[in-house]
């Protein structure tokens, strides 16, 4: 009897559990749904309000469009740029700052991570005036050199805690097996404690190369310049005052997704913690 | 091979906090030494400073004689097996142990052969391609022996390597580890806080407290002869029964305690000269208390009453925990010992056996 009714209350969670979950995936899938369905709109349906999925006369028009008769591919390769700069900085800076923090006590330790925190409380609205006034002084305006510096270091403050929030969970007994087996303090870095973080280091990376890749307001201040447009700020050049393409703007939308996409399916394995698992006593 | 020394060693780590001070210690060649006392003694920190992780304050150690204070740890060929393992777990056990020796630049051939050798003293052969958390806990040890042996280092370091191991795998690896120590014939530091383990492996042991050596010597030296009152107690289990008390009488001396008065041998004359009236401690292990007159020729024993509160039969013996007056007092005994809880018993202390500490130093006055 008690058997059964647990049996019971355990359907009944699973049951809500999953109901929960198709209402989520619903709310979040639908709106790249619909963006799909209105990327794939003839031009004689672009103001069409329709909920459709998939409309009536279905083209892919708008994707050769956008690949070939705009400026997609220059607008690609600065958003290149810019994100893989941006990971490459945010990681090294990251990985390293995070060590210091994690492994070493000295003046400012403390002070040091709670300043790091604190920028974060700060809307990147909020920066875009100061943030312009020094660009400005540095003459990085219109530099995509500009924006990766501005890129990086707001992804910094994140990837300094992931960093020293891992390698915090990394025995120092590994480095120092690794110092008395015959390398120095920079090579048992090197070779244990840096292939040890490469969860946190992917985690870093792809956080590093979003900021990058799909940032808009702070590269509208400081870009102009068409030829260095990122794909958001070219994304919007789409639309003008007096008419916008939305079946263009979907297009660029969901090829701008796709690179993210496949980044998060090919990384997913490095995600997973508990690489560290066995070394030591567990 | 290498023998060790420390002369006036001190370290003393920022906040004032003295982790280990007056160290003067010679570790002889391919000697096994163990440093043994409670947790937060200094033991570690001890060791941690011959591999060079942490600096001295003040003070030398010697390799063979040289200096090697300021040496890295890399250059000072030691080997250290951690209380974890400390295995790499990104890396095969076969990579685990070539580590050290890839840092070196070793030909590939001799690693391998060193790597395989060495696998084969400790039996773990067949594991070379698994990753460490693969292993059990003995295998990871064995794997950290294996990582220090290939390297053959001119001291061997062990941070408490058994703790992690349930009690059947600690006793085996004991005996594989004092093993090890006659086959390769390197001299070795072993710091532990248990005691039964530092006397089955140590040629020597040197007892810690509070940052300082106590006392160095064989396992029997300091179980027979303890040079303070932390020694005796710390070393031998169950520990020695300490009874307080007063020396009265100068002709035939007696320590007055709580419940009764003990008479001093006559050995003990020479050093108490003057100590009439201050207090000291007598010390006596529990195997040398009897429950039943024993069989000894010329025996010189103190008979008292006591109570039996507790009796735990281990099979081969049986601990007695008996109260006389309000002390309480262990006793072992041969296990066809047939009183039980509340019997009143009459105890014999062998009084040939017993030690004698100043109570307010702990220092012992052995007899002279």
């Amino acid at each position: 009897m008690e058997r059964r009714s647990r049996n019971v209350t355990g359907i009944i969670r699973k049951v809500s559990i999953y109901v929960l979950l198709v209402f989520i995936t619903l709310v979040t899938v639908y709106p790249i749904v619909q963006i799909f369905g209105i990327s794939l709109r003839p031009s004689d349906q672009l103001y069409s309000t329709s909920l459709k999925i998939i409309p009536d006369d279905a083209t892919f028009e708008a994707y050769r469009t956008v690949l070939f008769e705009k400026d997609f591919f220059t607008w690609l390769r600065n958003s290149l740029i810019v994100a893989l700069s941006v990971s490459i900085f945010g990681v090294a800076l990251a990985s390293t700052a995070g060590y210091a923090f994690s492994r070493f006590r000295f003046r400012g330790h403390r002070a040091g991570l709670v300043v790091i925190l604190i920028t974060q409380m700060f809307p990147a609205t909020m920066l875009l005036l100061p943030l312009y006034v020094l660009m400005k002084r540095f003459g990085l305006i219109d530099t995509l050199l500009g924006i990766i510096i501005a890129y990086t270091a707001t992804a910094l403050p994140f990837c300094i805690w992931t960093m020293k929030g891992y390698y915090d969970t990394i025995p120092r007994d590994l480095e120092e097996a690794a110092v008395i087996d015959g390398t120095t303090q920079l090579g048992a870095f090197l070779r244990v404690t840096l292939p040890l973080s490469a969860p946190a280091l992917t985690i870093t990376g792809l956080f590093s190369y979003m900021a990058g890749w799909s940032e808009f307001i702070v590269a509208r201040v400081i870009i102009n310049r068409q030829g260095l447009y990122t794909l958001p700020l070219g994304l919007e050049s789409l639309s003008s005052t007096f008419q916008t393409e939305w079946a263009n703007y979907a297009a660029g939308s969901i090829i701008v997704c796709i690179p993210v996409v496949v980044l998060f399916l090919l990384l997913s394995k490095f995600l997973i913690s508990g690489l560290t698992l066995g070394g030591v006593k567990g | 091979m290498a023998e060790v020394t420390f002369t006036n060693v001190q370290k003393i780590y920022s906040g004032n906090i003295v982790a280990a001070t007056d160290i003067n210690l010679t570790i002889e060649d391919k000697e096994l030494l163990v440093l043994v006392g409670p947790s937060g003694c200094g033991k570690s920190t001890v060791l941690r400073m011959v591999a060079g992780l942490e600096d001295t304050t003040e003070g030398e150690i010697r390799f063979d004689g040289t200096v090697v204070n300021d040496l890295p740890p890399k250059d000072r060929n030691v080997a250290m097996v951690f209380q974890n393992y400390a295995l790499y777990p990104h890396m095969s056990v076969y990579d685990n142990m070539a580590f050290g020796l890839k840092l070196r630049k070793y030909p590939k051939d001799e690693i391998r052969t060193r790597v395989e050798e060495a696998a084969g003293i400790l039996g773990i052969d067949g594991l070379l391609e698994r990753k460490p958390k693969a292993l059990s806990g003995g295998q990871r040890q064995r794997v950290a022996l294996g990582r220090s042996i290939v390297r053959k280092p001119s001291v061997f370091l062990f941070d408490e390597p058994l703790s992690n191991l349930d009690a059947k795998m600690r006793v085996q690896m004991r005996t594989e580890i004092r093993k090890l120590n006659l086959k390769i014939q390197t001299t070795m530091i072993y710091v532990t806080h248990d005691q039964v383990e530092a006397m089955t492996l140590g040629d020597r042991l040197a007892v810690m407290h509070e940052g300082r050596i106590l006392q160095v010597g064989t396992p029997l030296e300091l179980y027979d002869r303890p040079a303070e009152r932390f020694v005796a107690a710390f070393i031998g289990s169950p520990a020695m029964n300490f009874i307080e008390g007063e020396i009265t009488g100068t002709e035939a001396p007696e320590v007055r305690t709580s419940f009764t008065g003990i008479p001093i041998p006559k050995r003990f004359s020479e050093t108490l000269r003057g100590y009439s009236e201050r207090s000291v401690t007598i010390g006596i292990r529990p195997e040398d208390i009897y429950l039943e007159k024993p069989e000894i020729p010329e025996v010189n024993l103190h008979a008292c009453p006591a109570a039996v509160e507790v009796a735990e039969p281990l099979g081969n013996e049986i601990i007695f925990h008996l109260k006389c007056g309000d002390k309480e007092i262990v006793a072992r005994e041969p296990s066809q010992t047939t009183y039980s809880v509340g019997d009143t018993v009459e105890l014999f202390l062998n009084l040939d056996r017993i030690h004698l500490f100043e109570s307010e130093t702990g220092r012992s006055l052995a007899a002279s």
